[in-house]
């Protein structure tokens, strides 16, 4: 145990796992938060098919040799709003939606690979993840956009509630339902090109489904169900790197299976008490 | 005093033009039911009014546009029962109830203790305080729908729109659940529109019928109803003597 102890302060020395404590958290608390609202409204799987978005805009990044991240913000954000888009004047459902957006980003991403040699090392890290390569920029890039997401959802707080609950009504009270709608999958894109270094392209939608989840299944009210989820998807991370530096597990699959065994507790409490 | 003025109302979904120039004014302390058989348009009408369908015409509350109406508080609207309802839904019932001031909150919108006072008082009125703590997905659908209420009411409104409140509540409850829309209507003097298959059960509680069927066949009072040579014509002699029962849903 003593042992154990000193393996993890000798880990905290270092700056790439201090970097990947903090960005792990700030992106994993924006998932989590923004996760309540989609899960709930059965929108969970943007993550998904934005994720396959961000690996085409990553690939294409490394092809014109530009900061990936940065590149893939603008383009990922876009495809969010096509998703939208397709959903609203297209009337064209939310999955399928998600599901073309999500095929041609894939497509395009693999295409793009195959057309060009040497940087499938680097596209390999953003499929799945290596968030002990976490940049000060996209540590940074991580608190800024976990202070966005808070400050989005304390001023849009009540409108989110009454569209997530019920987005017809919300229409009639006079919600800007499409504006709020567009703001919360913005904010759901950029938080899913940074996420992208934490678990990879291929596990990013878990950070968003699994901490609301959870708390979905021990709590009734929605604030309090916003805060666990943050408390999950945080102790998630902090956990995921630990076990993954003592076992030399891969981080980001690490996390996700912390994320899930989080999940089948709460499952198994919410079986037993009731 | 007109709260309502519809005209020449009329909405084209597809392609097909679902309802076609309706016209109709309601007064206030009216208490106006909407029947007609399955795709008649009900639901599309109400949608219309609430700003919900696109359509061509004209709709005012009390000479205003929606907008100015709902900002002043002044319409409660409670939709078809929420079979999408999400039966763990994080939320309390009193949260749910709390969610209908929302509409005349400038942004950033932020909840005071006169609206918490405010959702206990009209909880209380519904006799559904004991339920303020419990979470909404766990609710019967007689409660569930009672919180609803709760939460179209909250603003004391000067009109409350319904589209099926009672579709799939048991007999008792559908009764309880009139008697209180009643008593708004006769004691606060709330004007009600309200939307269901029941024509028979209407008769009962409303002070005028619209019979529709894509276009306005019949507007008055349910006496007048019964004696209409437009239904007459509409359902044929012998049928319109031998009212229906019961419409199809829409």
């Amino acid at each position: 145990m003593i042992d154990l102890i000193k393996q993890i302060q000798e880990a905290i020395q270092y700056s790439f796992i201090q970097r990947a404590l903090v960005a792990g958290s700030f992106i994993a608390l924006g998932c989590a938060f923004l996760g309540v609202f989609l899960v709930l409204r059965r929108f969970s799987l943007i993550g998904d098919g934005l994720a396959h978005v961000s690996f085409a805009t990553v690939a294409l990044a490394l092809l014109l040799d530009t900061q990936p991240l940065l590149f893939a913000m603008p383009l990922v954000a876009l495809a969010s709003l096509l998703i939208l888009q397709l959903n609203e004047k297209a009337q064209i459902y939310g999955d399928t939606a998600i599901g073309l957006v999500s095929s041609f980003g894939i497509a395009l991403g693999v295409l793009i690979a195959s057309t060009a040699n040497g940087f499938n090392v680097d596209l390999f890290s953003y499929l799945f993840g290596n968030i002990l390569s976490v940049s000060l920029l996209e540590m940074w890039l991580s608190i800024a956009i976990l202070l966005l997401i808070i400050l989005t959802i304390s001023l849009f707080y009540h409108d989110l509630f009454a569209i997530t609950f019920d987005e017809e009504y919300a229409q009639v009270l006079g919600i800007r339902v499409r504006l709020v709608n567009h703001i919360l999958i913005l904010l759901t894109s950029l938080v899913i090109v940074l996420g992208m270094k934490i678990v990879g392209t291929m596990l990013i939608s878990s950070l968003i489904i699994l901490p609301a989840v959870t708390a979905l299944q021990l709590v009734h009210s929605f604030r309090t169900t916003i805060i666990l989820a943050g408390i999950f998807a945080v102790s998630s991370v902090i956990f995921g790197i630990f076990i993954s530096y003592l076992l030399n597990f891969p981080s980001g699959a690490t996390i996700v299976m912390v994320n899930f065994s989080f999940f089948i507790t709460a499952l198994l409490l919410r079986y037993f008490s009731s | 005093m007109n709260i309502l003025e519809v005209n020449e109302l009329s909405v084209i979904l597809g392609g097909m033009k679902v309802l076609c120039e309706i016209s109709f004014q309601v007064n206030t302390g009216d208490y106006v039911a909407i029947v007609g058989p399955n795709g008649s348009g009900k639901t599309t009408l109400m949608k219309a009014i609430l700003g919900l369908l696109p359509y061509s015409g004209s709709v005012y509350f009390q000479g205003e546009s929606r907008a100015t109406f709902i900002a002043q508080k002044s319409l409660g609207y409670l939709p078809q029962r929420m079979s999408f309802l999400d039966q763990r839904f994080p939320a309390t019932a009193k949260e749910i109830v709390l969610s209908g001031v929302y509409a005349h909150k400038s942004f950033p919108k932020k909840l005071s203790r006169q609206d918490s006072d405010a959702a206990d008082e009209i909880m209380n009125t519904l006799k559904i305080s004991e339920l303020r703590d419990r979470p909404i997905g766990k609710l019967s659908g007689g409660q569930q729908q009672r919180v609803l209420l709760a939460r179209a009411l909250i603003q004391h409104p000067k009109i409350l729109i319904l589209d099926e409140p009672t579709v799939a509540l048991d007999p008792q409850s559908r009764e309880i659940f009139y008697d209180t829309i009643q008593k708004f209507n006769c004691e606060q003097h709330v004007t009600v529109l309200l939307v269901s298959h029941d024509i028979s059960l209407m008769g009962e509680f409303a002070s005028k019928l619209l019979y529709l069927d894509r276009q306005m066949i019949f507007y008055g009072t349910f006496e007048n109803f019964c004696q209409s040579t437009a239904m007459s014509h509409h359902f044929g002699v012998s049928r319109h003597l031998n009212l229906p029962q019961t419409l199809n849903d829409d």
